[in-house]
């Protein structure tokens, strides 16, 4: 007792210090448990698009998957040179653990792509020579990358690939499935989204074409856009798979069928390769391939804004009951199923209906969690995936609303596969964190409520099924029907007219003209089972910041609301990362310490 | 402290597994949080989640000073939990032979400032450890509840130290004494002791060598952390350690709530009383 009274000062001293305003940025020497790590980048995702995708497919009072993860901080994704997160940047930070140069930067600090270049190559924070991933993958851990964008995306292509310039796609999708020039690197397993292109000799055939004429290449064009004679899948095809020699099937472009469920590495493009895939495992609960899956030209989403996917003449009768866009639907029949499509080719083409991220996500988890639990060392009984819906930012930056919208139910799916799989294997970390807020959309909802089944307005007022994006002021499709419409004037300066901000429904923005507007959005029925309208407000079409939010579950993910509840950035999503694979928080950097040039 | 005294120590544990005959203790050397959750709360009723978070050794670790324990109920009173040592967790002489571990590491700033409320300023933090778990009480409880044993080498008055923390707040006041300077149960001077030999709090005896501590939920609803902290002092030879088990939460407490250490406030008011006393006294001699 008689320390008593030095004990109650000492405590004081130390819950005062123990509440530090930013425990995040106190060195420690805390060892945290190891497991599996899901990493989800959803790009381009702000709360705002979370708020939309869940009015719109479960209702206003219902719950996402990503509502369910139940730990979050408010995400920072500032770079080195600029205040908002670009995809590369962001990525190279989330991969390595330091601000780079926000504008070149690919898994190195700087750029490439100028005169003179600037890129320097980076040690991760842990001094590690690669990303996270690659010292996961080089430790002995099976890794694996899923995009619906090109698998060379920097979401999951800088966690593999250091370049110059983001441009420069023969060398990202060279270093996923090769390796790094002078490093001897492990294979991923998995690696699965879009990028045919840039995957076989030069002048060959591909697949997959160019149906949404990308990458400056002639529409519809099947030409591959390799200039080297590197058959990458070849390359993948004849790898070494436990020190044994996976048969040298035919590469002719989508002729692995017969080897799915058998070979040990393969080469899948097609939507029928992907379900056989499936079978495969379900029915041989050993079969563990190592896959690469290349859905599509460039992406699999089809990078456009619905009017000019429309006009492609994109668009397919499976939706049968869409009544838009014209002003002449009865509300409650509008189906959340688009007639635009929205990923992958029309029907007849081989990359029509392409597997969605969520199920690509399924496959990845289920062929890492069988890779890792056959790991012959106990310390590499774990896995890394990192899982990037590109569409979510590039629908956003088309404005293109129901496709951000589809987007994001596709991502909620995946996050859904994933909680499933912590439910079974809670030593894993799922996290998610977007760098940036893509198109700035906020969601509009009509002046006057116009409920699903509610009351009638009165003659002379809107009624139900009216309610169009050309009567939102500030859309230029604007259209003044004289009846209630949305106020939301946008920067309306004095002796100007209001500056526009496209304002999309079903369709996109509409036209000026009583037929061609395009219906709102539909929500489902909240907790009083009513349905209301709404409609998407675009900022802009680039990336924007500041409602970003990061949420986790499972393993450490505790941290989120602890350790990072005052401050989470960019860096810390890979020192979050980085302490669920290897076991240590490493100290966030200083100027001192450096930016991890090599 | 290191003494000079022989120290018999951990056969305490022997004689009481040898008296009745009952299964092996059998103890699984890890340091990993996750596992030392799930052993500390196999069955966590009335909590909606209980995650091991982490441990801390102060610097590198060599080896594994936590482990879990099964086949401790006639032992402990403890059917199955966790054990975090200053020493290698499964070699401190639960055999008829006492056994230290030195592994020579001094805390680092960072631990010994996360354990200053349970230490006296000066005194050396050697080969500790801390195991650090959240939990997420739910709605359905008020007090987390787990039985907790602690042995040692040490002989005599000086003993190692022992720290308790709920969001990084020392909780260790236990029936009037402070769980952690010289613990009061390992107060018996020149005696050999182990676990058997327990007594907690204040000299009373228990059947068994841990207790039912409860914790009140910070708040209902909101996730928490508890700290476990254990640390030699003085010397870094002789080994001590923390049994914890049984983890579960209730809307009343089981067992004897450990609490903050009373205000400063409360301190000086009796400091003063003490010294009107004092002064007193005087007064009182100086007036014979």
């Amino acid at each position: 007792m008689k320390h008593l009274p030095i004990l109650a000062l000492a405590a004081l001293a130390a819950s005062s210090s123990l509440l530090a305003q930013d425990p995040g940025r106190v060195p420690t020497t805390r060892l945290f448990p190891t497991g599996n790590v899901i990493f989800f980048h959803p790009d381009g995702t702000g709360m705002n698009h979370w708020f939309a995708a869940r009015m719109y497919f479960q209702g206003p009072d219902s719950l996402l998957q990503w509502d369910q993860l139940p730990n979050m901080a408010a995400y920072r994704g500032h770079m080195n040179n600029t205040l908002i997160g670009t995809s590369n940047g962001g990525a190279t930070t989330h991969a390595f653990g330091h601000k780079v140069d926000g504008y070149g930067s690919f898994g190195k600090d700087g750029d490439g792509g100028v005169t003179p270049p600037t890129d320097l190559f980076i040690n991760s924070l842990s001094g590690y020579q690669g990303s996270l991933m690659r010292q996961a993958a080089n430790a002995g851990l099976p890794v694996g990358i899923v995009n619906d964008g090109h698998i060379g995306e920097p979401g999951t292509g800088i966690f593999l690939a250091e370049v110059g310039n983001r441009g420069n796609w023969q060398e990202i999708t060279r270093q996923i499935i090769q390796g790094r020039p002078g490093f001897t690197d492990t294979k991923p397993w998995v690696v699965m989204g879009g990028g045919e292109a840039d995957t076989l000799p030069t002048g060959s055939t591909v697949l997959h074409r160019n149906h949404n004429q990308e990458r400056s290449q002639a529409l519809n064009s099947t030409t591959s856009l390799r200039t080297d004679s590197i058959n990458l899948e070849t390359d993948w095809d004849t790898q070494l798979v436990g020190g044994i020699a996976s048969p040298a099937n035919p590469v002719v472009t989508g002729n692995e069928t017969a080897h799915i469920g058998t070979d040990n590495a393969i080469v899948i493009k097609t939507r029928a390769q992907f379900d056989a895939l499936v079978t495969a495992l379900n029915t041989n609960a050993n079969y563990t391939p190592r896959v690469l899956g290349l859905f599509a030209y460039q992406d699999m989403f089809n990078d456009r804004n619905e009017e000019d996917l429309i006009a492609r003449g994109k668009v397919t009768a499976d939706a049968v009951n869409y009544v838009g866009p014209v002003n002449n639907g009865a509300l409650g029949v509008r189906s959340k199923a688009s007639r635009i499509v929205l990923w992958g080719d029309v029907t007849g083409n081989p990359g029509h209906n392409p597997p969605t991220f969520a199920e690509m996500t399924d496959v990845a988890i289920r062929i890492l969690d069988r890779a890792a639990k056959a790991q012959v060392n106990p310390a590499n009984r774990r896995f890394f995936l990192v899982g990037e819906q590109e569409a979510n930012d590039n629908f956003g930056n088309n404005d293109n609303a129901v496709g951000m919208l589809h987007a994001m139910a596709d991502t909620d799916k995946a996050i859904g596969v994933a909680r499933a799989y912590l439910a079974a294997n809670p030593r894993t970390l799922i996290l998610t964190a977007a760098d940036s807020d893509a198109g700035g959309m906020q969601i509009a909802a009509p002046y006057r409520d116009n409920v699903d089944g509610g009351p009638v307005e009165t003659a002379g007022t809107v009624i139900p099924g009216l309610i169009n994006t050309n009567t939102i002021t500030s859309n230029p499709a604007f259209l003044n029907l004289g009846q209630f419409y949305f106020g939301f004037n946008s920067n309306n300066a004095t002796g100007s007219t209001n500056l526009p901000n496209i304002a999309d429904g079903l369709e996109g923005r509409g036209s000026s003209t009583t037929s061609g507007g395009t219906l709102m959005f539909l929500s489902e029925a909240d907790a009083n089972g009513k349905k209301m309208e709404f409609g998407i407000n675009w900022a802009g079409t680039g990336d924007y910041t500041g409602g970003i939010l990061s949420r986790a579950a499972g393993l450490n993910a505790g941290l989120l609301n602890s350790t990072f509840s005052a401050r989470f950035d960019n860096i810390d999503v890979y020192r979050m990362m980085h302490v669920s694979l290897f076991g240590t928080l490493l100290n966030y950097p200083s100027p001192t310490t450096g930016s991890g040039l090599r | 402290m290191n003494t000079s005294a022989p120290r018999l120590a951990w056969c305490g544990l022997i004689l009481t597994a040898a008296a009745s005959s009952a299964a092996a203790f059998v103890v699984t050397p890890t340091n990993d949080a996750f596992d030392l959750a799930a052993a500390l709360a196999p069955a966590p009723t009335g909590l909606a989640s209980v995650t091991g978070q982490s441990v801390d050794f102060g610097g590198p670790v060599a080896a594994a000073q936590f482990g879990t324990f099964t086949d401790g109920q006639d032992l402990l009173g403890i059917s199955s939990g966790i054990i975090l040592s200053t020493g290698n967790a499964n070699g401190l002489g639960f055999g008829a032979t006492e056994q230290n571990t030195s592994f020579g590491r001094v805390a680092s700033t960072d631990f010994t400032n996360f354990a200053a409320g349970t230490f006296t300023p000066g005194v050396s933090l050697n080969d500790a450890g801390r195991f650090t778990v959240t939990i997420d009480p739910g709605l359905e409880s008020n007090f987390v509840n787990f039985r907790l044993g602690f042995g040692t080498n040490e002989v005599g008055a000086q003993g190692d130290y022992v720290g308790l923390f709920v969001n990084g707040a020392y909780r260790g006041f236990i029936s009037g004494s402070s769980l952690d300077q010289h613990h009061p149960w390992g107060d018996i001077p020149s005696t050999a002791f182990g676990l058997n030999r327990v007594v907690f709090p204040n000299g009373l005896a228990t059947a068994l060598p841990s207790f039912l501590v409860s914790i009140e939920v910070p708040s209902p609803g909101t996730e928490f952390m508890i700290d476990f902290l254990i640390a030699d002092s003085g010397d870094d030879t002789i080994d001590s350690a923390l049994f914890l088990g049984e983890l579960t939460g209730s809307v009343t407490p089981l067992g004897t709530v450990a609490s903050a250490i009373p205000e400063p406030s409360t301190f000086a008011m009796l400091a003063g009383l003490a010294g009107l006393v004092v002064a007193a006294g005087r007064r009182t001699r100086r007036q014979v």
